[in-house]
């Protein structure tokens, strides 16, 4: 501790000052039980801790989702946390409506409480702004796993694909693999039924989709036959499927698939810019304010300046009541005089 | 050695995180962490919600420092001054940051037994007296609040930092104070005293220990003698667990030198052409804040401008010669300009063929992310290009530009041209003023007629003649090192009214530009009127005296020197024997006692940027004063 720090001098000092007037300490420590946290701030609280948790998970994926090599890949890991943070983000998204509902709802009752209140309003506020900060954050790592994913799969398909030529040979050796296609469904996205891919030529034989199973590529992920294009946030979803006795077929569907893809990520991305006008407005408010803006002195002045006006006419109506009085004496004496005279 | 100014805001942010240190080496680590690789590292600090308490002392330090969003961020969600009518907001804690004042003190306990906040984290600008803060513990203990009190700090933080390089302690009137000879010891004490206590606060805040050199007998002198006792003091009443963390070996102290306004009067008159001058001249810059006055259908409008720390624009400029400055604006509009129709031909469609599913996306957000520093930097031009056009219009009214190549070629003129100017009816008399003192202080022997009738024009142009008085006595006992200042200064006036095209263009170009920015297009008559003056390049004295000083050159060999971290057996006086102080100093703390002013603290800037290698020089002042402000001061100090 530094010199700076003076709060242990400060209640030795009040407690010798108490011995002396022989309060006993221990009523001080009753005292202080007292301040019973409101809702509110318990709430509030709760809320901040959930929102910290979420960053730390959020930071452990983006770890995750930074690796960029094909065989350290664990999509499970990822996909867990993804669904996870999801969860946690409409779970604290929730949470904020409601306390800001009862917030509302709290205002009638106290309209004398204007500090509070804004004291309140400025609490939601922050943990919108930091929720919409994690979740803007949590997107823009999806961002980066579907690039990642995309480079993978180009470079896969480097491999598991020759030119179209060798295609009958190189079936023969994915035949295991080709046979089941094991969709993954992009984790972050809501769940929902998916759609067979459309335009699918009747020539594909195999059933492709087992559809809406969540089965995880367990056996040779890496390399299978069925590539997961991770979605957007808005969810998204796409399959792509590759088939090796149908090359043409398997073009086609690809360049299908590429279509539905970047129209999705589109539209996701139209989202997502969205929401940041959103944020921008919101942050537009205190952008650049300093604190001496002297909002605060003019209420001050105006206050006063109103307290002084009170008086004045405080004063002038004793005025004109001592006037009115002085008259009356003054007609009082003259009715007198003229009595007398 | 970070800068005075951030180190001042790590203080800050430190005591609205309840003075939990951790929390700002967290937030610096995460700041640091977004620069490399996006992401940030979570948080781990809970951060707690809580409202800020000020006095007018701390609402100056706090606005120089953070901005509202800044303090949301640390938590502070409700601000309020301490003389306002608080309503209790009940289970939120309270940060108070005040000065130790009897009558703060009384507030807070008053605060206290109302009950108003969860608990109370008491910072007081500077030392809190021991008797004040029995106060304070009695009042708690009558109202039975005492544990409610979480902390009480000592910040050492009573100074103003206006920019990386310059504070400011905020005083009024110094120089008047500390010369008058009608001020009571008792007044100069308490000045002296409330400077130390600053200074000490300054040197704190820093963590280092300077060696102190200051001229010898005067203000300075014995402000430097207290601050040197008040150091040691300190380190010896608190052995161990002092404010100052011990420098590494090998690492260079900081020399604080103090200096004394006398030294100097002429640099604190002069008209100046450099941009942050001219708007602290000009425009009364106040604590980083410019007010400007404006017309508008017959209204009075005022306009607040705040000049920010990142400033771009400012930073960049704030010592350039003005006509640059104004050259600058236009090209920094257009680059904005640019951008903008970059941004929307990259975002927006001109035609179909441009429909591309892949990047459209893309360049959108692009474009969103662009967007809120592209409306930043719009603000800030629209700023500077207020003031820009507001110093123009001042400067052809008051033909400063004139006055201004006078003054730097102000030990060549003769009587005949100062006199022409004193009776030239155009121009104002506060101007002309200002213009015969810096001649009166640059030139040593004025003939006894000359004099006479300089007298009777300064009379007739309706100046008042205290000021002169007054510096008539100065002069005739201290020795002025003014009148060096201006050898050398040949070529000042260079003919510069040949370059009347540079703002010729300049006008055009502004012309176009100035729809956009939203100023009148009336400019290019202001304009057509002020000449390119370029500032020769010259060191003012007290530069002189710094150079000297941190280069270890023998001319400031007969400057007092202490150093406080010597053991006191040495003796004071012994060490000021040159041989030891003769190595040079990297940075340095430049003080004046009793007002300074930009120009010098552009100066010492200049100075500090020129050499091999960088030297680090801080500038600081009693108060950050105008030349009128202080033409002012010497007026009282003459009419006594």
């Amino acid at each position: 501790m530094t010199i700076r720090d003076r709060t242990t001098e400060f209640h030795a000092c009040a407690e010798s000052l108490s011995q002396r007037n022989n309060v006993a300490s221990s009523a001080l420590l009753g005292q202080h039980s007292q301040h019973a946290k409101s809702e509110f701030t318990k709430a509030a609280s709760q809320i901040a801790r959930e929102i910290n948790s979420t960053m730390a998970k959020l930071h452990s994926l983006t770890q995750l989702a930074k690796k960029k090599t094909l065989f350290d890949d664990r999509p499970t890991e990822i996909n867990d946390l993804t669904l996870a943070i999801k969860a946690d983000i409409t779970k604290i998204n929730r949470q904020i409506a409601l306390l800001q509902q009862h917030q509302r709802s709290q205002q009638p009752q106290q309209p004398a409480a204007k500090q509070i209140q804004e004291h309140s309003t400025n609490v939601i506020t922050s943990l919108q702004t930091k929720l919409a900060s994690t979740s803007s954050e949590f997107k823009s790592i999806l961002e980066l796993r579907t690039q990642n994913m995309k480079d993978q799969k180009s470079r896969r398909d480097q491999y598991t694909a020759p030119p179209t030529a060798s295609a009958s040979s190189s079936a023969a050796g994915y035949s295991l693999q080709g046979q089941q296609p094991t969709p993954q469904q992009s984790p972050f996205s809501i769940p929902q039924p998916q759609q067979p891919m459309f335009g699918l030529p009747p020539s594909t034989s195999s059933p492709l989709f087992s559809d809406g199973l969540r089965n995880r590529s367990t056996a040779g992920s890496s390399d299978s036959a069925v590539i997961d294009m991770g979605g957007m946030g808005g969810g998204s979803q796409q399959q792509l499927l590759m088939q090796s006795n149908n090359t043409a077929t398997l073009e086609y569907i690809e360049s299908r698939g590429q279509a539905i893809e970047s129209i999705e990520s589109t539209i996701a991305e139209l989202g997502q810019i969205y929401s940041q006008f959103t944020q921008i407005l919101s942050q537009q408010r205190e952008m650049v304010q300093r604190i001496d803006v002297n909002v605060m002195d003019t209420e001050m002045n105006v206050v006063s300046a109103h307290n002084e006006l009170a008086k004045f006419l405080e004063r002038l109506q004793g005025n004109r009541w001592l006037m009115i009085q002085v008259f009356g004496i003054l007609v009082v004496f003259f009715m007198l005089f003229v009595i007398i005279s | 050695m970070a800068s005075l100014r951030q180190a001042q805001k790590d203080a800050v942010i430190a005591m609205l995180n309840f003075n939990n240190k951790d929390a700002v080496i967290q937030k610096k680590s995460a700041g640091l962490d977004v620069a490399i690789d996006g992401p940030k590292v979570p948080q781990l600090v809970e951060t707690v919600w809580k409202v800020l308490v000020y006095d007018k002392a701390g609402q100056d330090i706090i606005s120089q420092l953070l901005k509202v969003n800044e303090l949301r961020e640390n938590g502070v969600t409700v601000h309020m001054p301490l003389y306002t009518d608080r309503q209790p907001i009940p289970d939120v804690p309270a940060v108070y940051f005040v000065q130790p004042t009897p009558e703060n003190v009384k507030r807070i306990a008053d605060d206290l037994a109302k009950n108003l906040y969860e608990s109370y984290y008491l910072n007081f600008t500077s030392h809190l007296p021991r008797a004040l803060l029995e106060d304070l513990a009695a009042a708690t203990v009558a109202s039975n609040t005492s544990v409610q009190v979480s902390q009480v700090y000592d910040q050492y933080l009573n100074f103003i930092s206006l920019e990386d390089r310059l504070f400011s302690l905020n005083f009024d009137q110094t120089y008047r104070l500390l010369n008058d000879a009608g001020s009571t010891d008792r007044v100069i004490d308490d000045v002296t005293e409330r400077v130390v206590g600053s200074l000490f606060s300054v040197v704190a805040t820093l963590g280092v220990i300077p060696i102190i050199r200051c001229p010898r007998g005067n203000a300075a002198a014995s402000i430097a003698t207290k601050l040197d006792q008040r150091i040691r003091d300190h380190i010896m009443n608190s052995r161990n667990n002092n404010l100052f963390s011990e420098p590494a070996t090998g690492a260079t102290r900081p020399v604080l030198i103090l200096l004394d306004r006398n030294l100097d009067l002429a640099s604190m008159l002069n008209h100046t052409w450099t941009y942050s001058t001219l708007v602290h001249d000009l425009l009364d810059l106040k604590l980083n804040r410019v007010v400007i006055e404006t017309e508008d259908k017959g209204r009075k409008i005022k306009k607040q401008f705040d000049i920010d720390a990142n400033d771009f624009f400012w930073n960049k400029n704030s010592g350039n010669p003005f006509p640059q400055v104004a050259d600058d604006v236009n090209s920094e509009i257009t680059r904005y300009k640019k951008d903008v129709d970059e941004v929307t031909k990259s975002s927006g469609l001109t035609s179909l063929e441009d429909v591309d599913p892949n990047s459209n996306a893309e360049t959108l957000k692009y474009a969103l992310t662009a967007l809120p520093e592209l409306t930043d930097r719009k603000r800030t031009l629209d700023m500077h290009m207020n003031l820009a056009t507001t110093l123009f219009q001042i400067i052809n009214e008051r033909k400063l530009d004139a006055f201004f190549a006078l003054e730097e070629a102000i030990g060549k003129q003769n009587k005949t041209t100062v006199l022409e100017l004193l009776r030239d009816a155009e121009k104002s008399a506060e101007d002309k003023h200002r213009f015969f003192l810096v001649f009166y202080l640059s030139n040593d022997e004025i003939p006894k007629d000359d004099m006479a009738a300089y007298e009777v024009a300064l009379a007739a142009a309706g100046v008042p003649n205290g000021a002169l008085n007054y510096l008539k006595s100065v002069k005739s006992f201290i020795k002025m090192a003014a009148a060096s200042t201006v050898a050398g200064t040949a070529g000042g006036q260079k003919d510069a009214m040949g370059s009347g095209d540079l703002f010729g263009s300049f006008r055009n170009k502004i012309a176009g530009t100035l729809d956009g920015a939203g100023v009148g297009s009336s400019l290019d008559s202001f304009i057509s009127g002020v000449r390119n003056l370029l500032p020769t390049r010259k060191d003012l004295p007290s530069t002189r005296i710094v150079e000297s000083i941190m280069e270890g050159t023998s001319d400031a060999d007969d400057y007092l020197s202490f150093d406080p971290k010597a053991s006191r057996t040495l003796g004071k006086q012994q060490q000021t024997s040159p041989s030891k102080l003769v190595k040079g100093h990297q940075s340095a703390i430049v003080f004046v006692v009793g007002g300074g002013n930009y120009l010098e603290y552009q100066n010492l800037q200049d100075y500090a940027a020129r050499g091999a290698q960088k030297k680090r020089v801080t500038y600081g002042s009693t108060e950050i004063v105008t030349a009128k402000g202080f033409l002012e001061q010497l007026e009282v100090l003459g009419s006594r």
